[in-house]
C-alpha cells in the first residue's frame, strides 16, 4: 500500500462524513425525511450484525454460521430484554460464545 | 463539560471495548499485507474506519488493484453520508471548525451514541457526540498499535471468533431501542433485506438493506398514526 492510497482513502472517508455538513449545502430535512432518519441507526445495526450469524445463498438456502454464533445472539436478545448493561450483555453472551465454541 | 465528558465516556466505552479486536486486528493486518508500521498506524489516524481499513488491507494483501481498494473504501464507507444528513439537523448553525471535527468522528458507534444521547435527554449534544467520538478514536489508535506490536499472531486472534463481540454489542444496541410495532418491523426488514441483498449485491448490501428497513419502519410509523388519528 502506498502512501497516496492511504491520503486518498482518507479524504474519501472524510468527505462521505462531511458531505451534508458542508457549509454552502442550504438543504434542510423536513419532519417527514427525519423521522425516516430516525430508524437510520436500527436499521443499520440490525443489517451489520444479522449477517454474522445468517446467511443466504441461492443455492444452499439459508444457513447458520455456527451453533456458537446462534446461542450467542440469542442469549445476547435474552439479556437486553432483561434490561441487563450493555457491558454485561456483551461479556455474558461472549463468554457464553466461547463455550458453546469450545464444545462443539 | 466534565460531567458531559464522564457521561460519553461511559456511553462509548462498551463499544470501545467491543472494537479493540478490530483494532488490533486492523493493525495485525496491515503489517502482514506489507504496510510499514507508520502506514498501519497513519491508516487508523487518518482513514479512522474500521471496516474501509480491514477491507484495504485485506484487499492489499490480495494484490487488488488501487482502483478497486479505493472503490471499496466508497462504497463500505458511504453510509456515513445518512449519518451526515442527520447531524446537518444538529449542527446546521454550528461554525466550520467545528463541523469539521464532529465530521472527522463521525462513526458508527459514535454516531449511534450520540443518536441515542439526544433521544434520552431530548436535544443534541455536540461536546457529548464529539468527546464520545474522541475516546473511540483513542481506543482504535491504542488497539492498531497493540495489533502493529503483535503483527505476526493474528492466525490465533481470527481463530478466537472476535467478530462475535461486535455482534453482540449490535444486538445489544439495537433491541434497547425498540418502543413499538415501527422498531420491529425496521429489524426484521432490515434483517431479511441484509441476508437476502448481502449474497448478490456484495458490500453496497448495506445502503440498500439499511433504505428498506428505515422505509418499512416509516410506513408502519405513518400507517399507525392515520389509525390514531382517525380513532
Amino acid at each position: 500500500m502506498t502512501w497516496a492510497v492511504v491520503a486518498l482513502m482518507a479524504v474519501i472517508t472524510f468527505m462521505n462524513r462531511f458531505l451534508f455538513l458542508l457549509p454552502g449545502l442550504s438543504f434542510v430535512p423536513n419532519e417527514k425525511l427525519r423521522l425516516l432518519l430516525g430508524f437510520s441507526s436500527l436499521s443499520v445495526l440490525t443489517v451489520i450484525w444479522v449477517p454474522f450469524v445468517l446467511t443466504w445463498d441461492k443455492h444452499a438456502g439459508m444457513s447458520i454460521t455456527g451453533y456458537d454464533y446462534i446461542i450467542g445472539s440469542l442469549l445476547a436478545l435474552f439479556l437486553t430484554w432483561l434490561r441487563v448493561h450493555t457491558l454485561l450483555v456483551i461479556s455474558v453472551s461472549f463468554i457464553g460464545f466461547s463455550i458453546v465454541r469450545w464444545v462443539f | 463539560m466534565a460531567r458531559l465528558a464522564r457521561q460519553a465516556f461511559a456511553a462509548i466505552l462498551p463499544l470501545s471495548i467491543a472494537v479493540i479486536p478490530w483494532g488490533v486486528l486492523a493493525g495485525a493486518l496491515a503489517i502482514q499485507a506489507g504496510c510499514s508500521p507508520l502506514q498501519a498506524q497513519c491508516l487508523s489516524v487518518l482513514v479512522f474506519a474500521g471496516a474501509a481499513q480491514l477491507s484495504a488491507v485485506t484487499l492489499t494483501a490480495s494484490a487488488a488493484p488501487v482502483s478497486t481498494i479505493l472503490s471499496s473504501t466508497v462504497i463500505i464507507s458511504a453510509r456515513h453520508v445518512l449519518y451526515s444528513l442527520v447531524f446537518r439537523t444538529h449542527l446546521a448553525n454550528e461554525r466550520l471548525s467545528k463541523r469539521v471535527l464532529a465530521a472527522f468522528l463521525l462513526t458508527d458507534e459514535m454516531f449511534l451514541v450520540s443518536e441515542a444521547h439526544t433521544k434520552r435527554v431530548g436535544k443534541f449534544s455536540y461536546w457529548f457526540a464529539v468527546f464520545a467520538g474522541g475516546f473511540f478514536y483513542f481506543f482504535w489508535n491504542v488497539a492498531t498499535f497493540v495489533g502493529i506490536l503483535v503483527g505476526e499472531s493474528v492466525g490465533e486472534l481470527d481463530a478466537l471468533g472476535l467478530d462475535f463481540a461486535i455482534v453482540a454489542t449490535f444486538i445489544a444496541m439495537s433491541v434497547e431501542q425498540i418502543k413499538g410495532k415501527p422498531e420491529v418491523v425496521v429489524i426484521v426488514c432490515s434483517a431479511v433485506a441484509a441476508i437476502l441483498l448481502k449474497s448478490v449485491a456484495g458490500d453496497v448490501y448495506i445502503i440498500f438493506a439499511t433504505l428498506i428497513g428505515m422505509t418499512s419502519g416509516y410506513l408502519v410509523f405513518i400507517s399507525l398514526k392515520k389509525d390514531e388519528d382517525k380513532s
